[in-house]
């Protein structure tokens, strides 16, 4: 693994340690220092993330999650979607909404994402959200570690 | 291969030269080496700071 896209999901465990995941994600980030990946996400991502963190926690703690990522653009790349990607995200969405799927229905903004990461060749996704099992994407933590 | 030009202070490329007299190759090679090697060392310190954020996130306050 070389890269890796963290979803607002993600972010949002790792901010609320009461989560019944956050042991998951927090274990699988640890064992990440023993190899090289860079870490990606979206400006989507970072805004749904800061809703879901102050729903679950305050303000203070959602202004820390935005301080850490604003302030420290070494550390996790923020891509940014812009609007060409839009129409592809849009035949994404149809071509998998007419295949029937075991699993959570996906929205406009999971194919907005995969196409992001495919736009920079990411692969691998850290997310607790069911749907991106529809697309060809590695989802981290496995099932079998949580 | 690409050929690229470059323009170095006189100090440093009098640095490189005894590099390469001392490793017996080429100003090249160790130019080469030098750039993998940093760039390497640039990706490594950037994945580190990327998993750092993340667990920072989870410190309480």
């Amino acid at each position: 693994m070389k890269s890796l896209f963290v979803t607002s999901s993600a972010l949002s465990i790792l901010n609320t340690k009461s989560s019944p995941s956050y042991e998951d994600v927090y274990g699988f980030l640890g064992n990440l220092f023993k190899h090289t990946v860079r870490v990606y996400t979206s400006a989507r991502e970072v805004a749904d993330a800061t809703g879901e963190i102050l729903q679950k926690t305050n303000y203070q703690k959602m202004e820390r999650f935005l301080h850490l990522v604003i302030n420290h653009p070494e550390g996790i790349k923020l891509l940014y979607e812009g609007s060409d990607l839009v129409p592809e995200a849009a035949r994404l969405l149809r071509n998998i909404s007419k295949k029937q799927n075991k699993f959570a229905p996906p929205s406009l903004r999971h194919t907005l994402s995969v196409c992001l990461m495919r736009k920079y060749g990411i692969k691998n996704i850290l997310t607790l959200d069911q749907a991106y099992k529809n697309f060809d994407v590695i989802i981290w933590p496995k099932d079998s570690q949580r | 291969v690409h050929r690229t030009q470059i323009f170095l202070p006189e100090d440093l490329h009098q640095q490189l030269k005894l590099e390469a007299k001392h490793l017996n190759t080429t100003i090249s090679d160790v130019v080469r080496q030098i750039i993998e090697e940093g760039l390497n060392k640039k990706d490594r310190h950037e994945a580190e700071q990327g998993i750092n954020t993340l667990l920072r996130m989870t410190v309480d306050d």
